[in-house]
């Protein structure tokens, strides 16, 4: 008996990487997606290698070029105000928005996702009081929770905890974008499960005694996964926006400069007045790439199985 | 003494026992029921339906679409709640038994494309802490032979007709004396059905199993059935023996559908058609529900809801309701 539920786990495993692989194949057939992926694999090497890219991080001390030169072969972004090489600063801060954006892209899901499919499966006043719950969370203002939040976190984190390298100032805003986001997800899954607890085989899973947990986790999650992954991507791209956005007013980490807080520099030092266009093309232009990247990759994703439910159907 | 008693009791107490099931389903209220005061009216999908299958039995309900078929399917199945009536199996209530059942119409949609076969049985033995070494045995007792060759494979790689196996495996791996087998073959191909029909057969000779065979086509009814209910517009309008509904139809109503086979004399198909009017989508008629659709109606058929009684010149069993079964003209 263990052996042959061994032999179904291995197959059940391989089953789901040769879906995984399927998607990446049905991606790779599109160019916008191909691009999009290249894109994405050249700033997640740079968020997990910056220093084998460009060195280590410069600061006001280690800058040695003199402030805001234009590009040129040795600065191929131009500097900033302190004379640090943009180029540098712009890959070193791709790992915070890469880190930034999957950590609230996390957070959104699991709590989005699990609210989302409880109260799709449970309807009736459990799926009215989550769902009033949600609204509530979507109307919060991002900003305003963000100043609110970010000192009760630190007061209650303290300011040196890291996780991932990631410290406390932004972890408050990896907190305030989950918290504010996970709505629209819950929303989008609740309608797939709603949709999905019509369906046949999860009569029948009611029907032989399986319980409401065990349904959730066999029978709709697995036939909501690409959903959650291609709004996942989606929210990726919300996240860099808006930790860019925090950054920019000022509430991100000096210290961990991230492309939000180089525009804010930017900002401060009257780039724009100065004619300083390169300290604003660098972070700006990779905040529009990434964010581009990502909603082609999960729009595609989307299109692809709009297309599967069509040709099933 | 003891098979005397044996002989009693099971003619007494049926395995299912259905008894004046009515189910309304909440219709959405309109805007005129709002603009009225009025709350929505509801769907009347079962009206008082009494049923009973006996040990090995095996039952067709028959009807046209929304007749109410996969209501009383449902219900009897516990998957809705009737609003009243009583329904037991064994003399157990809904919550109580585990021995029915239930075989869909969609064997695509029955089976989870995420999950592989095994996993599919295996469900229902892990709900209900059966042994695990079921899965092989039902595969085998639904001919997917052999079973370890099917164990492993996903819906997708399986024709329509082995998965309504793999389905129907998914129910014996349960042990149940009772399934219900809701339009099982209507989304097979022809040669698929008699396959199916023949596995269903054998397993009320081999293991004892009853068997409630929904359809709307009545030559399947015909070919697989005992007995029939003929089901119009959620009553029991006709029931009785396979040959006595079905050769001896006494309900203008079974006689339409009769008549409506391809394969029936055109002659006759003439008088019985059933062109005489749609399913009434509103409210069911007073009186006779089959009145406005009727070609024998007359004005006493709207004044009461005729009660099935015994058809005339039948059996006891063969029962009908219809104030004017006596009077019919004889079939040719
Ligand atoms: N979930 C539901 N909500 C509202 N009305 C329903 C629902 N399910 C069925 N009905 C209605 O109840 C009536 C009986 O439906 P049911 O599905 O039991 O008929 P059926 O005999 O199985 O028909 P078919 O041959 O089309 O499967 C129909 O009028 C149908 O529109
Ligand atoms: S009771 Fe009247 S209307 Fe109803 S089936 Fe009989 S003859 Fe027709
Ligand atoms: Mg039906």
């Amino acid at each position: 008996m263990s052996g042959s539920t061994t032999v179904t786990l291995s197959t059940r495993i391989r089953k789901r990487v040769s879906g995984g692989n399927r998607i990446m194949r049905m991606l790779l057939h599109r160019w916008d997606a191909r691009v999009a992926i290249i894109i994405l694999s050249l700033l997640t090497l740079s968020g997990v290698a910056p220093e084998a890219l460009v060195g280590p991080l410069q600061t006001a001390t280690t800058a040695t070029a003199d402030a805001l030169l234009p590009p040129s072969g040795t600065h191929l972004f131009g500097t900033d105000d302190l004379g640090r090489d943009l180029l540098n600063l712009t890959v070193h801060g791709a790992r915070i928005s890469l880190v930034v954006g999957a950590l609230s892209a996390a957070i959104t899901l699991v709590i989005g996702g699990g609210i989302g499919m409880i109260a799709g499966y449970r309807g009736g006043r459990v799926d009215a009081l989550l769902m009033r719950v949600a609204d509530t969370f979507l109307i919060l203002p991002t900003f305003v929770l963000a100043l609110i939040l970010a000192p009760i976190l630190r007061e209650l984190i303290g300011d040196q905890t890291e996780i991932f390298g990631i410290r406390t100032t932004l972890l408050t805003i990896v907190a305030v974008i989950g918290f504010t986001s996970w709505s629209s997800t819950a929303r989008i899954v609740r309608s797939q499960t709603l949709s999905l607890r019509e369906r046949t085989f999860v009569e029948r899973a009611r029907l032989v005694g399986l319980s409401p947990m065990r349904i959730i986790a066999r029978h709709i999650f697995p036939n909501i996964r690409t959903v959650l992954l291609a709004n996942g991507i989606v929210v990726i791209a919300g996240s860099i926006l808006t930790e860019s956005t925090l950054s920019f007013i000022g509430l991100g980490d000096p210290f961990q400069p991230s492309w939000g807080t180089i525009l804010g520099n930017a900002q401060s030092a009257a780039a724009p007045s100065l004619g300083a266009w390169w300290f604003i093309a660098a972070p700006g232009c990779a905040i529009l790439i990434t964010v581009v990247a990502c909603t082609v990759i999960g729009n595609a994703i989307d299109e692809l199985l709009d297309r599967d439910v069509r040709v099933r159907r | 003494m003891s098979e005397q008693l044996r002989a009693n009791t099971s003619a007494s107490a049926p395995l299912l026992r259905v008894r004046g099931v009515s189910v309304t389903y909440a219709a959405q209220r309109s805007i005129a029921d709002l603009l009225a005061r009025r709350s929505a009216s509801g769907i009347v999908a079962l009206d008082s339906v009494d049923l009973d299958v006996n040990a090995g039995e095996i039952v067709a309900v028959v009807g046209e679409s929304g007749s109410g078929k996969t209501t009383l399917a449902r219900v009897i199945a516990g998957l809705i709640a009737a609003d009243e009536g009583v329904v037991e199996v064994e003399g157990e209530g809904p919550n109580d038994w585990r021995s029915v059942g239930m075989v869909f119409q969609d064997p695509y949609e029955t089976l989870d494309p995420k999950r592989t076969l095994g996993e599919f049985i295996a469900e229902g033995l892990e709900a209900q802490g059966l042994p695990m070494d079921r899965v092989d045995t039902a595969l085998e007792a639904a001919e997917l032979l052999p079973a370890a060759a099917f164990r492993d494979r996903v819906p997708e790689e399986l024709s329509g007709g082995q998965r309504q196996r793999v389905v129907i495996a998914g129910a014996l791996a349960l042990n149940p004396k009772l399934v219900i087998a809701d339009e099982p073959v209507s989304m097979l191909d022809v040669s698929m059905r008699a396959q199916i029909l023949a596995l269903i057969e054998q397993l009320r000779r081999d293991q004892g199993i009853a068997w409630i065979f929904i359809t709307h086509d009545l030559s399947l009814a015909w070919a697989i059935s005992d007995r029939v209910v003929v089901l119009y517009l959620g009553a029991v309008v006709e029931e009785g023996t396979a040959e006595q509904v079905l050769r001896n139809p006494a309900h203008p109503y079974t006689r339409a559908l009769l008549a409506a086979l391809p394969s029936t004399d055109p002659g006759a198909a003439g008088t019985h058609s059933l062109a005489a009017g749609e399913i009434p989508q509103g409210d069911t008629p007073s009186g006779c529900r089959f009145r406005n659709r009727c070609a024998h109606a007359i004005e006493a058929c709207a004044l009461t809801r005729p009660p099935l009684e015994v058809a005339p010149g039948g059996g006891a069993e063969h029962r009908v309701a219809c104030i004017r079964a006596a009077e019919l003209p004889p079939l040719s």
